[in-house]
């Protein structure tokens, strides 16, 4: 149905195109190139700084690649003659030249050259958290600006390449446009696309559900690098000249004001702003024209256009600060529950009906016929921090099936625990084996793929994100097709999408969550929000659960339910479950077998009731919190 | 003083400046005082020798800052003189 839609508008904006191209004049038709153009750069700008949430200044640079290298195989030999007249232009691009059939094939060269300069960015600047990538990506224009004055043979230096063919039409400008678009909208709503708004919500939650965060950041960069140096190739045969102030830092900064005044995050936004700031560029050189009102006569200022776009976004800054559209996008089953054709309902839930319980997997399964083994064992955990030993010559095993409880009081060290064992700290000393491997000094998300999936003390869900697609990026790990795959929208990968979308909706349905799918998990009440997590960290289909404090904040009647639903869970998924908990009713009621830490050291250890009159523990714990 | 040096003002005249400063602190190590002056240090002697040297190389000075940015974010992340940080969870 939406595909059909999309068909179906995209043929329209053909027809109009082809209308427009008979009928209005080249001015009008300039602009809209010109938009088409911007829509193509921002849409690829906004996959990475609105959509990860990475902060980069560089398209400038990636579209400059672009506009090169279409220069450099586009113009023709006679042209390039002419050009090069103060040095003789580099070989082999003085022998030949493409003729204008193949604009296409120098676009997508264009795009790959942008692709590996992104690549060459990326890999310094990924492997670092923080806003390394800014500095990276400006230094990266800056390169290329300073080889494009200098490198005379291949480029002309300053006076840049003149007389390129006007290749870039009506139809190449919005067929690209067209392109970029989908390519990129699909992608976003892909699971690729999940794991990246994932990264941007919160890195490490979604590296610990088994998102890699370099390689996906690496894969939004890649895609942004190719279709900005498509635009910049457009550019390049739009105005007919590519030169290095075509691609100066100005660039970057139009395309900053159009994504961010589209809002970070939405391709919509990004679409319409595009278009509109190509317009408003034209419209606005009135403003730089001398002005007379009345007597009052106002000379012109060049650049004011580029005040009043500045003051536009303070103000936008100001009062609306998510942008004209926010993080939301527009789609067709949007618009068709609107006019009330569909419910929005539908597609989401109709699968679940199907398959109502997640199957057991075939990990699972193994893990039943060897239920008893030891699963995972600590071995002589140490960790400091500064001077503070943390957690110190920690050793536990934890058997197949078991439910394991870790007690202790405040700044003990238990969280901490939890983080050696998922990957976000590694140990000063000691080793941690899970089913058969040494999994010490794992990247998280590595740990999440062995199968340990956990639950933050201090809730980190996507919050921007809605409840199933918190659950989904989770599902991320199982998506065996290949980005190209899915931001195409291949047969292979939708039907993978569907599957991961109806188990997802049974894990809500499990945690009774199914009804508030489509809410910003941010939005939900406390409690429900540990739920959710509870339920996102299944999606990963682990073999043994983390549960950082499942019932804090919760009141006795939901802690009993939470009781229940943790034994169920364990039956259901032959899951392995170790859980820090304050509330002694929880912990006694469930746990098999309880440790005791206190100042990083074990004190004790045994069932619910050797604990509970364990001398050792009513001193360090109870005696002093439970009164 | 970068207006006495270079004799002429103008609204951009910060940008470079700024990012070379920046530059420096992740050359000598972000959070770390020393680190700073010695990669402010590194980063003008680079500049000016290239020049010094290479005059041919003179159009490549900024290029070449940051090109020893990004080689330095690659191989030594933290800088000459910085410390590795734990992360917090």
């Amino acid at each position: 149905m939406s595909n059909l839609l999309t068909v179906v508008s995209v043929g329209v904006l053909f027809v109009f195109l082809w209308w427009a191209n008979n009928n209005l004049d080249q001015f009008a038709l300039r602009i809209m190139r010109t938009g088409a153009v911007y829509i193509v750069a921002a849409v690829a700008y906004n996959l990475v700084n609105g959509i990860t949430g990475q902060f980069s200044l560089g398209p400038n640079g990636f579209m400059a690649i672009g506009g090169y290298a279409m220069a450099l195989l586009m113009l023709p030999l006679e042209q390039k003659k002419f050009v090069w007249f103060l040095e003789p232009q580099m070989w082999p691009f003085n022998s030949f030249s493409l003729p204008g059939e193949l604009f296409v094939v120098a676009l997508i060269v264009g795009g790959l050259l942008g692709a590996l300069g992104a690549l060459i960015v990326g890999i310094p600047s990924f492997r670092l958290r923080g806003d390394y990538l800014a500095i990276a990506t400006f230094g990266f224009g800056e390169i290329i600006f300073v080889l494009a004055n200098n490198l005379i043979p291949f480029t002309n230096g300053p006076l840049g390449i003149k007389g390129i063919p006007e290749y870039a039409d009506i139809y190449w400008c919005f067929g690209s446009a067209v392109v970029a678009t989908l390519f990129v909208k699909n992608l976003v709503n892909s699971s690729y696309g999940r794991a990246m708004k994932g990264i941007r919500e919160d890195e490490i939650a979604a590296e610990a559900m088994g998102v890699s965060i370099f390689r996906t950041k690496m894969q939004a960069f890649l895609v942004s690098g190719f279709f900005a140096a498509v635009a910049g190739g457009l550019l390049g045969a739009l105005v007919t000249t590519v030169s290095p102030s075509l691609f100066t830092f100005m660039m970057t900064f139009n395309l900053l004001i159009i994504i961010v005044l589209g809002g970070l995050g939405s391709i919509t936004g990004s679409v319409i702003t595009a278009f509109g700031f190509a317009v408003a560029m034209e419209l606005l050189r009135v403003m730089e024209a001398p002005i007379n009102i009345g007597p009052i006569h106002l000379p012109g200022i060049a650049g004011m256009r580029m005040v009043i776009f500045s003051v536009l976004l303070i103000a936008l800054m100001i009062f609306w600060r998510r942008g004209l559209f926010g993080q939301w996008d527009f789609s067709w089953n949007w618009l068709l529950s609107k006019i009330g054709i569909t419910s929005k309902a539908a597609e989401a839930i109709s699968p679940v009906e199907q398959n109502g319980a997640p199957r057991p997997t075939a990990t699972s399964v193994r893990a039943e016929a060897q239920e008893g083994g030891v699963l995972m064992s600590l071995q002589n955990l140490t960790i400091r921090f500064g001077g503070l030993v943390a957690v110190s010559d920690f050793s536990l095993d934890i058997k197949k099936g078991e439910i394991v409880g870790l007690i202790g009081p405040n700044g003990a060290g238990k969280t901490t625990i939890f983080n050696i064992i998922t990957g976000q700290y590694t140990p000063d000393s000691g080793h941690v084996f899970f089913d058969g491997s040494d999994i010490t000094g794992w990247r998280p998300d590595l740990i999440a793929r062995a199968g340990i999936a956990r639950t933050f003390q201090n809730i980190r869900l996507f919050g921007e994100l809605s409840v199933l697609d918190n659950v989904l990026v989770s599902e991320h790990l199982g998506i065996k097709s290949s980005l190209l795959t899915a931001a195409l929208g291949l047969p292979r990968y939708l039907s993978e999408e569907r599957e991961a979308r109806s188990r997802a909706m049974a894990l809500l349905k499990l945690v009774g969550l199914a009804d508030l799918y489509d809410v910003q998990a941010g939005a939900l009440p406390y409690g429900q929000q540990r739920q959710l997590e509870i339920a996102r960290a299944l999606a990963t289909h682990p073999k043994l659960l983390l549960l950082d404090e499942p019932a804090a904040g919760m009141n006795p009647e939901e802690t009993k339910r939470l009781m229940t639903f943790i034994r169920e869970l364990r039956d259901r998924f032959s899951l392995t479950i170790f859980l820090i908990e304050h509330h002694m009713e929880v912990v006694m009621g469930i746990c098999e077998r309880i440790r005791v830490l206190d100042y990083g050291v074990s004190i004790a250890e045994g069932t619910p009731k050797e604990i509970q009159t364990n001398p050792r523990v009513i001193a360090a714990y109870l005696g002093e919190e439970e009164g | 003083m970068w207006a006495c040096k270079y004799p002429q003002i103008n609204p951009l005249m910060g940008i470079y400046p700024g990012w070379k400063a920046f530059t420096a602190a992740v050359v000598g190590g972000i959070g770390n005082i020393t680190g700073a002056m010695l990669g402010g240090l590194l980063i003008g002697m680079v500049e000016i020798m290239t020049v010094a040297f290479f005059p041919g190389l003179s159009g490549y000075r900024d290029g070449i800052i940051f090109t020893l940015l990004l080689v330095f974010l690659l191989v030594k992340p933290t800088g000459i003189l910085g410390e590795s940080l734990k992360e917090k969870v």
